[in-house]
């Protein structure tokens, strides 16, 4: 099925076609431009489905692969190639049917919280949805930068007009933090690139052409005939490649992403940004950003952190548990003591992120995939939160706990709701937190002892700050003032409970979910062994 | 006989959640259906398990099932339920107990406009529970000791806009989350430790009962000590107990369910269930024996200093718990599930029967209990049957000779004689304690009921009735036929206990005596408690009521914590003021002036 078309094209090209549409849509239509920007989002989930439903990890995504060139810079010595070029894997596959998803989530949830300048609105989303979709399905390190550039005005579009009193500030938080984050991966793509190659490196036939495709940047980072590639297994074009690095250029590209990945994840003393913006931004983009931005830089950190320089990233595995360890725990006792809704899960979520680090410092199997389920479970729960917060937001007026109360009564059925995605946030079984936490855990004890003991204390004030929050919000007495409160509409109710659902499926069946993935881990660790071995 | 229904077992656990699904899928448009399901989804696991338990008794053929529930790599983990003569009987008492609130809360909470809720989260209850009880490795018993968990939280907070149900809530859950964080660990320490990675509880026995044991002492002493640390903060051993009290804001029917056979004895359980590694670390042993029987003499003084009937069965089944977990700390298993059952039946009848009353000095109820079956001529007659279930359930708690109370209460200190005996005297005490506020117990509901004379009613009187019925046949029969390794022998042949001698139960005895001359002594001063006088009277009974303050030394390192997260806020604050936007800003400031 579908194997002829460029499926990958048409996953990233249906926003587009959706701006178009609704760019040209009467201003007053609103609810044409909602169905619009609906049926383009629809449409990249229902392709993602697919891909995940036929996609074969022990095949790899051969069948998918697109590739077209597409720019060539003629340099001194040679020329730098930019390729259009599409590719699938395991890993991608899976943050990408979130992505798609979350992206029809914030297209639903903006039907009842957006309610001004609709035509800019659903354009911008679908804009930053184009990128976040695209720079998972690149296979051209140029063409990643250009996808996870593109969030970057939209991002800041997104907050600074349709945030709350203070958004101006959080959208200038957030470009500082992502430009900084940009400058860094920018310098260290140009340097993988080139090649990081020095003035005696370059083979002597004279002419060089630098493409950006991961193959071929993989083999010029290991030198040709090392290792074969873990992302495709596939051996690049038909070029020169200069021969292998030099460790102290390793050292420097790694940590140049390291950093600027770890900016845009974000962890602790980089994580001014995402407070403001959970503070300000619309539950629609707040939505895209858990589900897309923090994908995405999870998705570099293990793309370019650890699977091209994977040496480097065993030694430095140890910074990332400190770093993750540092951000569970400030995350976890920070969010004990706010004093607003959307501050707490803020924190949570921070403290989530730091157990996605945790996973990565374990460097092996259980750790990584443990990962992976939780940025996934973190993208679904933390989304699922915002929206019902929003949801009460609008008809109280406030997100502040001591302001709260009650709702148990006059909105049941979003407090239930809300009661299960807290649930799921501290890791209950059956709810999709639990898998990832649990693997992490094993995974990080094989590793480092010490830090996974920490990290089962840095879950207890989960135990604390969940129930303090949704107990607080939904228990006790009503006050007199909100009896006129209707329960979600349906059009609220529907990515409640398609969020849910998720959660649900992924707490009970994770299988589903890491069959698809573990053979991208697989390959990663046994060249990691064989390397170490060796 | 081969294992014809224990294959079926998995069935048991299956019918409460397949309840708690339909009726969540239903919603309030249905009450009454919802409802009833749930006590048909109780009757069916009660059948089934009990068929099961009789095939254990008649075969003693174990049985297991589980799947592979997720696979990273090389690594997998897996689900599910196992059947041994323990899970089996456990499961069985546990339903029994289940199908009895089920069917009272049925008619507890008929006028309550979320009844099909609560119906709902019992179920989820039983689900855990069950699940609990009959995991197949550890994985399984954490996962499902995890919802167990959440399902007292729901039920805890069942009444919500209650005053102090909130508050209630949290503390239930926090305390829980301790005890997950400590079996979580233990867990994680097994799976490495454990050759092959095995958690099922098949391989833990042969890995820790053999004699060379490849885990070194200290491992199995930390992994022992943390599933005793688990099993106390979840349960509320001593010096856990603080959530006890906030525990009677649930729903009647919940409160049994909790205080009975789920949330209270789950310790009890999951100390047995790892019986064998705790056995394995010797100091862990000697402790444990301690905690239990401190915490039987705490809990059974506080109970008897405890002015309202709810808060008292509380405590009971608190220091009840102490007595299983000394149980364990002696070697004593079958005692200790012993007391499990007869404690089970004895707490559920008290408060079954006890009533309108207990949820009323609780803080009120909202149902149509009150009111509901009032003046019917058959009331009188149900009222006279459940008094005398009450009576029954109350000497057998209490230990008097021919009632079961006495017969476990033998085997544990018996046990307790061979190791120690200043464990055995504490016992002695313990025992002592018990017949007073037993005492108490029943000089309060016959107080109370004079108060409230004819506002009874049927739908109680019978499973009450039933249950002491079936204790009074365990005690006849442990009496007659008790002999040769007691009732609970076939449960491990090979650690019955010793026919008790007369340096056990002649103290036992004139302990038990004791303990009703002091209640008969202390009748008018005990009457009197009430939460204003105990505090006025004595700075001991104070301190004692108090349960020595402990409370307030967890509330002391809570608060610390807290403070830690409100310096982390304050900085973030200050960071958040002045952080790098701000500087830019300064930066363009600067710029400009030149």
């Amino acid at each position: 099925m579908l194997t002829g078309l460029p499926i990958l094209t048409i996953i990233i090209c249906a926003p587009i076609v959706g701006i178009l549409a609704i760019l040209l849509m009467p201003k007053e239509r609103v609810s044409w431009m909602r169905y619009g920007a609906l049926a383009a989002s629809l449409l990249p989930l229902i392709l993602s489905f697919i891909l995940f439903i036929s996609y074969q990890p022990e095949r790899g995504g051969q069948a998918f692969r697109e590739v077209y060139d597409w720019l060539e810079l003629p340099l001194d010595s040679g020329a730098l190639q930019l390729q259009y070029h599409l590719g699938l894997d395991g890993l991608s596959l899976c943050l990408l049917v979130l992505t798609a998803l979350l992206s029809v989530m914030a297209v639903l949830a903006s039907f009842v919280h957006i309610k001004k300048r609709f035509k800019a609105f659903y354009s911008l989303l679908l804009w930053l949805e184009t990128g976040l979709l695209g720079l998972l399905l690149a296979r051209d390190i140029g063409l990643f930068y250009l996808f996870m550039e593109m969030s970057l005005p939209a991002m800041f579009l997104l907050i600074g007009i349709w945030g709350g009193e203070r958004r101006e500030q959080a959208a200038g938080s957030f470009l500082v933090h992502h430009g900084l984050g940009s400058v860094l991966l920018l310098s260290a793509f140009v340097l993988l690139w080139t090649g990081g190659t020095a003035e005696g490196n370059l083979p002597e036939s004279g002419h060089v052409l630098y493409n950006g495709s991961y193959e071929s940047v993989q083999s010029r980072i290991t030198g040709p005939d090392t290792w074969a590639s873990p992302l495709l297994g596939e051996s690049g074009e038909d070029m020169v490649p200069p021969s292998g690095m030099s460790e102290g250029m390793k050292q420097l590209i790694f940590t140049l992403f390291i950093v600027g990945f770890l900016i845009r994840l974000p962890v602790v003393p980089l994580h001014g940004w995402l407070l403001r913006l959970y503070q300000q931004a619309p539950p629609a983009v707040i939505m895209l950003v858990v589900g897309g931005i923090l994908q995405a830089a999870g998705y570099g950190l293990l793309r370019f952190g650890l699977f091209m320089f994977p040496d480097q990233a065993a030694a430095g595995s140890v910074i990332f548990g400190i770093l993750g360890l540092l951000s569970l725990l400030y995350g976890g006792l920070a969010a004990m003591v706010q004093e607003d809704f959307k501050s707490v899960i803020a924190y949570a979520s921070i403290g989530q992120i730091g157990l996605v680090l945790l996973g990565i410092a374990s460097m092996n199997e259980l750790g990584l995939t443990g990962a992976l389920v939780t940025m996934i479970s973190l993208g679904l729960t933390s989304s699922l939160l915002i929206l019902i917060v929003g949801s009460i937001t609008e008809r109280t007026g406030t997100a502040r706990l001591d302001d709260l109360g009650g709702l148990a009564r006059t909105m049941p059925y979003t407090s239930g709701i809300l009661i299960a995605a807290g649930l799921a946030a501290i890791g209950i079984p059956g709810l999709s937190g639990f898998n990832g936490t649990l693997l992490t855990l094993l995974g990080l004890f094989d590793s480092m002892k010490g830090v996974a003991v920490a990290l089962v204390l840095g879950l207890l004030p989960g135990f604390v700050y969940i129930p303090r929050a949704v107990l607080g919000v939904t228990f006790g007495t009503a006050r007199e003032s909100d009896g006129s409160w209707n329960d979600a509409r349906f059009i609220e109710a529907v990515p409640m409970i398609v969020l849910l659902a998720f959660v649900i499926l992924l707490g009970v069946y994770p299988s589903l979910l890491m069959d698809q993935a573990a053979a991208s881990f697989s390959h990663l660790l046994s060249s990691l062994n064989t390397r170490i071995g060796g | 006989m081969p294992t014809m229904f224990s294959q079926y077992a998995w069935i048991v656990p299956i019918l409460p959640l397949a309840a708690f699904l339909l009726i969540t899928a239903l919603g309030r448009s249905a009450d009454r259906t919802a409802s009833l399901s749930g006590v048909v989804s109780s009757a069916l696991a009660l059948f089934l398990s009990i068929w099961i338990l009789l095939e254990q008794l008649v075969s003693n053929n174990e049985y297991s099932i589980s799947f592979t529930w997720l696979k990273a790599g090389s690594y997998s983990l897996s689900l599910g339920i196992e059947i041994t003569p323990l899970t089996s009987l456990i499961a069985a008492v546990f339903c029994l107990i289940y199908f009895c609130v089920q069917l009272f809360s049925f008619y507890y909470m008929e006028n309550d406009d979320r009844s099909a809720v609560f119906q709902g989260y019992l179920s989820l209850l039983a689900f855990a529970m069950l699940g609990f009880v009959l995991a197949v490795n550890l994985l399984t018993l954490f996962i499902c000791w995890q919802l167990l968990g959440v399902a007292v939280l729901l039920l805890t907070g069942f009444w919500y806009d209650k005053e102090g149900v909130r508050q209630a809530a949290k503390r239930i859950f926090l305390w829980g989350g301790i005890g997950d964080a400590a079996l979580l660990l233990a867990l994680m320490l097994l799976y490495w430790y454990m050759p092959e990675r095995a958690l099922d509880f098949a391989s833990i026995q042969n890995v820790f009962e053999g004699q060379s044991t490849s885990i070194a002492l200290g491992i199995i002493s930390v992994i022992a000590g943390l599933l005793a640390v688990a099993a106390a903060a979840k349960s509320g051993l001593f010096p856990f107990h603080s959530w006890l009290r906030y525990s009677v804001k649930a729903p009647l029917p919940a409160l049994i369910l909790i205080h009975t056979v789920t949330l209270v004895p789950a310790a009890f359980f999951l100390l047995i269930r790892n019986f064998t590694i705790i056995q394995a670390a010797p100091s862990i042993m000697v402790i444990l024996s301690w905690a239990g029987v401190v915490g039987a003499v705490i809990g059974a003084l506080t109970a008897w200093l405890q002015s309202s009937v709810a808060n008292l069965v509380v405590y009971s089944a608190a220091g009840q718990l102490g007595l299983m977990v000394m149980a364990v700390g002696v070697h004593s298993l079958n005692g200790a599930v012993y007391v499990f059952v007869v404690n089970a039946l004895a707490h559920t009848i008290v408060l079954m029967a006890g009533g309108a009353l207990v949820q009323r000095s609780a803080g009120g109820s909202n149902s149509s209990y009150d009111s509901g079956y009032a003046k019917n001529r058959l009331a009188s007659a149900s009222g006279n049957a459940r008094r005398l279930a009450v009576i029954i359930g109350i000497l057998s708690l209490s230990g008097l000779p021919p009632f079961p109370g006495f017969w476990s209460t033998r085997y544990i200190l018996g046990a307790a004689l061979d190791k120690q005996l200043p464990l055995f005297l504490a016992g002695l005490a313990a025992v002592c304690l018990t017949v007073l506020y037993s005492a108490r117990l029943f000089f309060m509901l016959q107080q109370q009921w004079r108060t409230t004379e004819g506002k009874s009613q049927r739908a109680i009187a019978a499973p009450a009735l039933c249950l002491a019925l079936v204790l009074i046949i365990f005690g006849l029969a442990e009496a007659l036929w008790g002999g040769h390794g007691g009732l609970l022998g076939w449960l491990n042949p090979e650690r019955a206990a010793s026919i008790p001698r007369l340096a056990v139960w002649l103290p036992q005895l004139i302990a038990t005596a004791a303990g009703l001359g002091m209640a008969f002594i202390s009748y008018k001063k005990a009457a009197s408690f009430t939460e204003q006088s105990v505090k006025e009277r004595s700075p001991a009974l104070r301190v004692l009521s108090e349960v020595f303050y402990i409370e307030f030394i967890w509330e002391r390192i809570f608060q610390t914590i807290a403070a830690a997260g409100q310096s982390i806020h304050r900085l973030d604050r200050f960071l958040l003021e002045r952080d790098v936007f701000r500087l830019i800003k300064k930066a363009a400031g600067l710029g400009r002036r030149r």
